[in-house]
């Protein structure tokens, strides 16, 4: 199953957006370009095509909640305003399917109302609704998941491909366990804060050797200059001050510099290590959606510890068959795709003259990264665009 | 048709009027590329005149790859450069040979210490070159060919040299007078007066 466009309109600075995305699709762009908008648009097709959209959902799924009247376009060049926000996605599942949705922004309540959804098989209608359909629906909830015209069809793969998906936003406070995750979802939190439970269930001995889902532990250490063992444990006096506050079970870490029995917690551990762990886990963890997106990939990471999670975590992904959205401003993160693979894929996101998001797939040739022109260099001299003009 | 443009400039302002004028010309909303050199350790040549050298030196053997290889290609650079330039800065006129200097064979005219000891020997204005505006332009024209490796017909390429810099042109909104592109100096000779 592969996902071969989506599509944006009338949704905050999306007028009208579409692209192809990969499994791995990475956004830059300069600050308020519309890189997590274009995070919150999938949220929102997501939670239109699996469930209904309303401010519970949303946040479930990490998306920003805004007025109704912001939801929609609101450029000064426009004419008209658009009534309804529209989003699409076309996949090719041995055949070419695609899912349409048209939906009012609340009025009275929270809720967003279904104006028309409809999916199609190589063009032809399988199943549709609007405002005029005679069925008596409820236009609060998207009907192609339980639609009983779609029962058992192929065409619903999408939506359980999609329907996990959340926008994962790992914090400090709430790695090193002291905050409590505002969207607790299963397996790690959107903030984290999971961590410590999700690492656990992928943390496994196998002959002799530790290993965080499909990797060694020793190769994760590697990334993590400092440690020389990690562990999940319950929280005791001899690893946290008893006064800091803490969830059920924590990470332990062992200093190779350190004696064995001075171990700590995430809690004083370099928040490196902790975004580190956490991008594995979600990469690996078998309860991790299929599909996510990460806003600010690279925060806290080392410009050389994110180039090299990068080259792993793209590997993981397209090893699981998953599909992920991230944004960076780290042009080392850049470095670490293999833009080679048309799998991985980098997109810049600019405002055009009215101030409409724009974004471009971004191609660059193997002989120009190998002739001293890394893409990390080609972002920061503008040849890629993604950077503010004027700085 | 709507064309990828790349800006390479002095400065923030010389992009925001190149842009300006392109549309305007083409009567089409471009997309813009506005490429800069990495400044150095000591935060010298990211941008300036000595950026714009800078970029096309950094560049002048993989310039085709540059502008064709990365997509969305670029249809058209434009190198901007102020004519003031050749007015005002020896640098530019290390190579010229009007006087003799056995730095030239050892340093770079950005990272010569004579210059920057105030010891350059170059006298301004160049004895090589015709001293007019016409003369000023031409003589940057032909450097920046030079530090980019191409010849006069390279068709990807849009050398511009505004006289005497980008932002004195406001002269030719206010000034009602002939050949105002000719006009040399005009921050004394017509906006302070």
């Amino acid at each position: 199953m592969t996902i071969t466009e989506i599509n944006v309109k009338n949704f905050k600075s999306l007028y009208d957006v579409s692209f192809q995305p990969g499994k791995v699709n990475v956004f830059i762009g300069a600050n308020g370009s519309g890189k997590s908008t274009i995070l919150e648009a999938i949220g929102i097709l997501s939670a239109a095509m699996t469930d209904r959209v309303n401010n519970n959902v949303l946040q479930r799924k990490g998306i920003r909640l805004s007025t109704s009247s912001l939801y929609k376009s609101k450029f000064k060049t426009m004419k008209r305003e658009g009534l309804t926000v529209d989003m699409g996605i076309q996949w090719v599942d041995e055949e070419k399917y695609d899912y349409t949705v048209h939906l009012t922004t609340p009025t009275d309540d929270d809720a967003w109302k279904y104006h028309s959804e409809s999916v199609n098989q190589e063009g032809n209608l399988l199943w549709g609704r609007s405002n005029r359909s005679f069925a008596l629906l409820n236009h609060n909830i998207g009907y192609f998941m339980v639609t009983e015209t779609l029962n058992g069809h192929r065409c619903r793969k999408m939506g359980q491909y999609i329907e996990k998906y959340g926008i994962y936003q790992p914090d400090t406070p709430t790695l090193r366990g002291i905050v409590a995750d505002t969207t607790q979802v299963s397996p790690i939190g959107l903030n984290g804060g999971r961590m410590a439970d999700a690492l656990k269930e992928i943390l496994k001995s196998t002959d002799g050797d530790m290993k965080l889902g499909t990797l060694y532990v020793e190769d994760i250490l590697d990334m993590i200059d400092w440690a020389s063992g990690f562990d999940i444990t319950a929280p005791k006096k001899a690893n946290l001050n008893p006064g800091v506050p803490s969830t059920r079970q924590v990470i332990e870490f062992k200093d190779r510099f350190l004696k064995a029995n001075a171990t700590f917690t995430g809690y004083d551990a370099s928040e490196g290590a902790l975004y580190v762990l956490f991008m594995l886990c979600l990469a690996m963890h078998p309860e991790s959606p299929s599909m996510f997106a990460i806003d600010s990939f690279d925060h806290a990471l080392n410009p050389r510890l994110a180039k090299r999670l990068t080259e792993i975590f793209s590997q993981l992904m397209l090893e699981s068959h998953r599909t992920v959205f991230m944004t960076t401003h780290n042009p080392l993160v850049l470095d670490g795709l293999d833009l080679c693979n048309d799998d991985i894929r980098l997109f810049a996101v600019s405002r055009n003259k009215d101030g409409y998001a724009v974004l471009n797939r971004i191609q660059v040739s193997k002989e120009l990264l190998e002739s001293g022109q890394p893409l990390s260099r080609l972002w920061i001299n503008g040849r890629l665009g993604g950077v503010p003009e004027l700085i | 048709m709507r064309k990828m443009i790349g800006i390479v400039g002095e400065g923030p302002t010389d992009y925001m009027v190149i842009k300006e004028v392109i549309d305007h010309i083409t009567g089409e909303a471009n997309e813009y590329r506005r490429l800069q050199p990495e400044p150095d350790m000591a935060g010298r040549f990211g941008n300036g005149w000595k950026g714009v050298w800078k970029w096309c030196e950094t560049n002048s053997g993989v310039l085709d790859k540059v502008l064709h290889e990365v997509t969305p290609q670029i249809d058209l650079l434009v190198i901007q450069m102020d004519a003031d330039v050749s007015r005002k800065e020896r640098e530019v006129h290390c190579l010229c040979g009007s006087v003799g200097c056995e730095a030239r064979e050892v340093s770079h005219p950005l990272r010569c210490a004579k210059v920057t000891e105030g010891q350059c020997p170059v006298i301004l204005p160049c004895s090589m070159h015709v001293q007019d505006a016409g003369g000023y332009e031409e003589h940057l024209r032909e450097l920046i060919r030079q530090w980019l490796g191409i010849c006069a017909n390279n068709e990807d390429v849009l050398i511009t040299i505004p006289c005497d810099s980008t932002d004195a042109w406001i002269v030719a909104a206010y000034q009602d007078c002939d050949d105002v592109e000719k006009i040399e100096n005009p921050w004394e000779s017509v906006i302070a007066r």
